[in-house]
């Protein structure tokens, strides 16, 4: 009898705790006892009882299929696994974007401590101190480098996490709203640093006039720094909302498609599309070498480039439709 | 004995006209399948209480606590009209698919 109940019990075990489960336990041991009981009465042996009794129990999996009953707890972990491997959650793009952020700042930062140091080098050498400026130059690069490592890091870890997974609607929403809200920021930082990127160049102007051209230089550098700084902050930021406004999937890396993005951006596209999509840069990319090769035009060839961008949007929006 | 394959698909209407007549509980209806087959069909246990969660879902049958029996509070089950007009259905396409089966095999 102990073994037909420690039987049943360990088929019971992955099922998590219910009334449903005890009831259902309960009816199923006393089935079984009493079948048990019937064969003992027929004259059957002990362990005869016992193999009947098990075999004529049946599966329990085809029991529980029927039952709803949450099959084990652990599966229910794993539901949930799946399902973060599924829809983006609010949270997670709230923290993306909040790393984003951090990593623009960081990039931003790098870029200017670049033309910083640059800038130093060339005031210093003016004043005949060069290892000085030597040596401030390869500070500010070597900081810089820290910077785009960390942030370069940061990006792909974050991205990681969320690549390939659709974006729900709520999450598209809610980021929709926030770029909406930095709609402002963005072009003030737009507008403030190609503003200052003029003004800098000014200072080339200015540096001749007052008779020290390397200050002018040193000064436009740093200027410049400030502009780009700016231009790298708002740009990167508004880039990071559109990863969750722009399709259903999201994409960490345009170059590397995971399977859900892939069948979303190609699924509606014909054979052609696809073929032209695989082929057009490079050909583009040839072009721009054999006019300048062969036909020596250096000087003009580069307009291949934004030529053919403005026809691949044409190209691409004729064959999809 | 039969193979349980076989007679899946007529399980619940096996069940629904024992219950026709009258209440009854796990046990006591598959030793009623038992031994009406003479031994021939042996429903397992968990295809029995598998046939009553589907039964009691669709509104076939209910289930209530009954009294006592041998020291073992048992759940017993009772057809609903419903289940009797199921029941019905299915006693006519059972005579139906016999009558098929039987001009083949």
């Amino acid at each position: 009898m102990k073994t037909i109940r420690d039987y049943l019990e360990s088929l019971f075990l992955g099922v998590k705790d219910s009334p449903q489960k005890e009831q259902l336990k309960n009816d199923l041991l006393a089935n079984m006892e009493d079948r048990y009981n019937e064969l003992i009465e027929e004259g059957k042996g002990e362990h005869e009882a016992i193999g009947i009794t098990i075999a004529e129990f049946g599966s329990i999996d085809e029991l529980l299929g029927e039952l709803d009953i949450a099959i084990n707890e652990q599966s229910a972990a794993e539901e949930l696994d799946q399902e973060q491997a599924f829809g983006i959650y609010e949270e997670e793009a709230m923290d993306y974007l909040i790393g984003f952020r951090k990593s623009a700042i960081g990039i931003a930062t790098g870029v200017l401590l670049i033309l910083a140091g640059v800038g130093s080098l060339i005031f210093f050498a003016d004043m005949y101190e060069e290892a000085l400026g030597m040596i401030s130059m390869f500070i500010c690069i070597a900081v810089a480098v820290g910077f785009f490592i960390t942030a370069g890091l940061r990006i792909s870890n974050i991205s990681k996490r969320l690549d390939d997974r659709p974006i729900p609607r709520e999450v598209a929403q809610l980021v929709g709203q926030m770029k909406k809200d930095f709609t402002r920021s963005f072009g003030f930082c737009i507008t403030l640093g190609v503003a200052v990127c003029i003004l800098s160049v000014g200072m080339i102007f200015f540096g001749a006039m007052t008779g020290s051209e390397a200050f002018g230089v040193a000064a436009m550098l740093m200027g410049l720094g400030f502009g780009v700084f700016l231009l790298i902050y708002g740009g990167m930021i508004q880039g990071s909302f559109e990863r969750f406004t722009k399709g259903k999937i999201f994409v960490a890396d345009e170059d590397q498609l995971g399977p859900r993005a892939h069948y979303e951006k190609y699924q509606e596209a014909s054979p052609a599309f696809r073929f032209l999509d695989s082929f057009y840069w490079p050909a583009v990319l040839i072009a721009f070498f054999v006019w300048g090769f062969v036909f020596d035009g250096w000087g003009i060839s580069w307009i291949v480039f934004p030529i053919a961008g403005i026809f691949r949007g044409g190209i691409e929006n004729m064959l999809k439709n | 004995m039969i193979s349980s394959d076989g007679i899946r698909g007529y399980n619940d209407a096996i069940i629904l006209a024992i219950l026709s007549r009258g209440e009854s509980y796990g046990y006591a209806i598959s030793k009623e399948i038992r031994e009406v087959s003479d031994e021939k069909y042996i429903i397992k246990e968990t295809t029995l209480y598998s046939a009553f969660a589907r039964l009691e879902k669709n509104g076939y049958l209910e289930s209530f606590p009954g009294e006592v029996t041998h020291g073992k509070k048992r759940t017993y089950y009772r057809i609903t009209a419903a289940g009797l007009q199921c029941l019905t259905e299915k006693r006519t396409e059972w005579r139906l698919t016999k009558q098929v089966v039987d001009q083949f095999i």
